[in-house]
């Protein structure tokens, strides 16, 4: 039953306490997610999408409930051992950003590589190759501050990549783009799934970008209504 | 223990990438224009540099005080115990052979005596040795304050205590007795005495000394005290003044347990020693300012790392793990004790300069008690070993539980940071 799917999770819940009063986020989320497949989580800002997306990215824990990778339940790994794991499995690219501003773009893509120690040469000749790939090689040393929105969301790709990873993590990618930019980076997300085989999950609230996707999952008040 | 070179290739480079992101994330426009920063680094500079100089006014003082007890005193001293020594070279040839670094020793004898003049009366001591051999051994020309050393005989050279206590000046004559058993009473004595003339007042660098001591003419001593050809003991020059305690060891073993071999260091035991407990507890005093510096930078590295929330998140996101966030502030906790070693060292250094400099302009030390009117200033390498690890050890401490808390940060916390 479990073979098929990716990731599979099972009455995932989470709930944020302030003081007295707890906020339920996720209410019981039961999906799929299949080896390759393009999976776009779309609703409403509140709805909880951030929330699922960072915890199929295991950046946060659940409060009950499972998330299965390949069959093996990730919640029960230590947050060293998901620190490992997000590093040889995931990329994550974030709706700001997240470079790291006193880092050069090239320095930026090559810390995944460099925090799982493989040897310097190798990650800057893999960061050259995505900077390439991104149309940025004379945009190496050009710190963040010093590049525009789209081209700072294409070395967050880029840093996504460096470690060859089997998921693809975004949250409202393209939320800060404008529109001509903003499709330049959708088309990318798909040129990459195609070619490497990535599994893509992406968050966004933007509809025209949710149609291009084999599966998307509707959420509303920490519910799927619809997948 | 045996490391693959493969192993430490591999923590080799880790500890590159720390060093290069912690150095990437430290240093900083924000950082340095806020003020905190550079503040509390400035305590810590501060604070090593009031290390550095302590020490090193310490440590000169001691080397100042050593040569001076060693100028009067020589490296090492040989005295026969009881009874005279008879026969010179022999017993010089004697010692000489015993170790290729003594370069040379002369004889001395001393005795107690009663100094009069002006109806003053005091006991003193009475040294005589060969003023011209002693020269190659002692430095007592430089000792000299008024008058001249060497003259002929029937002149003795005293202190300034004494030559105060006497109202002597070069020239003055001093009377001088000494006590000498009697053959065939044996509860009596009888006075031996004659009158000598000043010709030098010295400054033997101790008080005591100075209110006593009397040195002669070898020849004039043995006249006096009726002893021929016979002396007491002698002073011992070596090579090199730190190979003294070994040294005087070694000739004590080869002379026999009829010798009392000393060395400048036992000879001066108590004074060295209240040196030595004074510059460690100066220390441990000056050493309060680097750890009140270091809880400075505790302070500032928790502003810091909360600063540094989001870069925390995004690195625990591509794969970071808790120590190595840790490490990696510790790291910086690192970088900061040895810049504020380096820096602390430089100012430390232009302090003992500046306190160099002050001592040639104004009479800083007054040499009343230790013949030492200036302090060459100097720090021996295992002084600044000891600063820097003290000070990485405290830095290190203080940077631990801000790194140890900018390391819990849940992602998810962080990420929220704009």
């Amino acid at each position: 039953m479990e073979a098929p799917y990716m990731i599979r999770t099972n009455a995932v819940m989470k709930n944020y306490s302030t003081g007295a009063s707890s906020v339920s986020v996720l209410r019981g989320i039961d999906l799929e997610i299949e080896q390759g497949q393009a999976v776009c989580l779309l609703g409403s800002s509140g709805a909880g999408k951030s929330t699922l997306l960072q915890i199929l990215g295991t950046l946060d824990r659940p409060t009950s409930g499972e998330v299965y990778f390949e069959g093996k339940s990730l919640f029960e790994k230590t947050d060293d051992e998901l620190a490992r794991f997000r590093n040889e499995t995931m990329g994550f690219v974030f709706q700001f950003h997240h470079l790291i501003q006193e880092l050069t773009a090239l320095e930026n893509i090559m810390l995944p590589g460099l925090l799982a120690d493989v040897p310097r040469d190798e990650v800057r000749n893999r960061a050259m190759h995505w900077l390439n790939y991104m149309g940025l090689a004379e945009r190496a040393d050009h710190f963040p501050n010093q590049l525009s929105g789209g081209e700072l969301q294409r070395v967050a790709i880029a840093r996504a990549l460096i470690r060859n990873p089997r998921i693809l993590l975004a949250d409202e990618p393209t939320g800060n783009l404008d529109s001509e930019n903003s499709i330049k980076i959708q088309n990318l997300f798909f040129e990459l799934q195609k070619q490497l085989g990535l599994t893509l999950i992406v968050v966004t609230h933007d509809l025209q970008f949710a149609q291009q996707f084999s599966k998307i999952y509707r959420m509303k008040d920490g519910h799927l209504t619809s997948n | 223990m045996l490391i693959s070179s493969e192993l430490r290739e591999k923590i080799k480079s880790k500890i590159q990438f720390k060093f290069w992101l912690s150095t990437k994330l430290l240093f900083n426009k924000q950082m340095l224009i806020d003020g905190s920063a550079p503040l509390s680094f400035l305590g810590l500079v501060l604070g090593v540099a009031a290390l550095v100089a302590s020490m090193s006014v310490m440590r000169g003082f001691e080397a100042s005080l050593k040569l001076a007890m060693i100028d009067v005193t020589s490296d090492i001293q040989i005295i026969k115990k009881g009874r005279l020594i008879e026969g010179w070279d022999e017993f010089a040839q004697q010692v000489k052979s015993i170790d290729s670094r003594i370069v040379n020793l002369t004889r001395f004898a001393y005795t107690e005596a009663v100094a009069a003049r002006q109806g003053r009366v005091s006991g003193v001591l009475i040294q005589g040795f060969d003023f011209e051999q002693a020269q190659e051994i002692l430095n007592l020309k430089s000792r000299v304050q008024q008058g001249d050393l060497v003259q002929g005989a029937g002149f003795i050279a005293v202190g300034t205590g004494l030559a105060r206590k006497y109202s002597l000046r070069v020239g003055d004559e001093l009377y001088l007795a000494v006590s000498l058993s009697t053959p065939f009473e044996d509860n009596s004595f009888k006075r031996q005495g004659r009158s000598f003339k000043v010709s030098a007042i010295m400054d033997f660098g101790k008080n005591e000394w100075n209110e006593r001591l009397i040195l002669s003419r070898l020849s004039d001593f043995q006249d006096l005290t009726k002893i021929g050809e016979r002396y007491t003991g002698a002073f011992v020059k070596i090579s090199n003044s730190n190979d003294a305690p070994a040294l005087s060891y070694k000739i004590a073993d080869q002379l026999g347990p009829k010798f009392v071999v000393l060395n400048w260091y036992e000879v001066n035991r108590n004074l060295f020693e209240a040196v030595r407990l004074e510059s460690v507890v100066i220390f441990f005093v000056v050493f309060l300012i680097v750890i009140i510096a270091a809880f400075n930078i505790s302070s500032t590295l928790y502003v810091l790392i909360r600063q540094r929330y989001k870069e925390i998140a995004i690195l625990k996101a591509l794969g970071a793990r808790a120590v190595s966030i840790q490490r990696l502030f510790v790291m910086q906790g690192a970088i900061v004790a040895t810049l504020g070693c380096l820096c602390g060292f430089v100012v430390g250094y232009v302090l003992s300069r500046g306190f160099m400099f002050l001592q040639s302009q104004l009479p800083l030390i007054s040499g009343a008690v230790y013949k030492i009117d200036r302090i060459d200033v100097s720090i021996s390498f295992v002084d600044f070993i000891i600063i820097y690890f003290a000070t990485l050890v405290a830095c290190l401490l203080a940077t631990y539980p801000p790194a140890r808390k900018g390391s819990e940060l849940q992602v998810v916390e962080g990420l929220k940071q704009e």
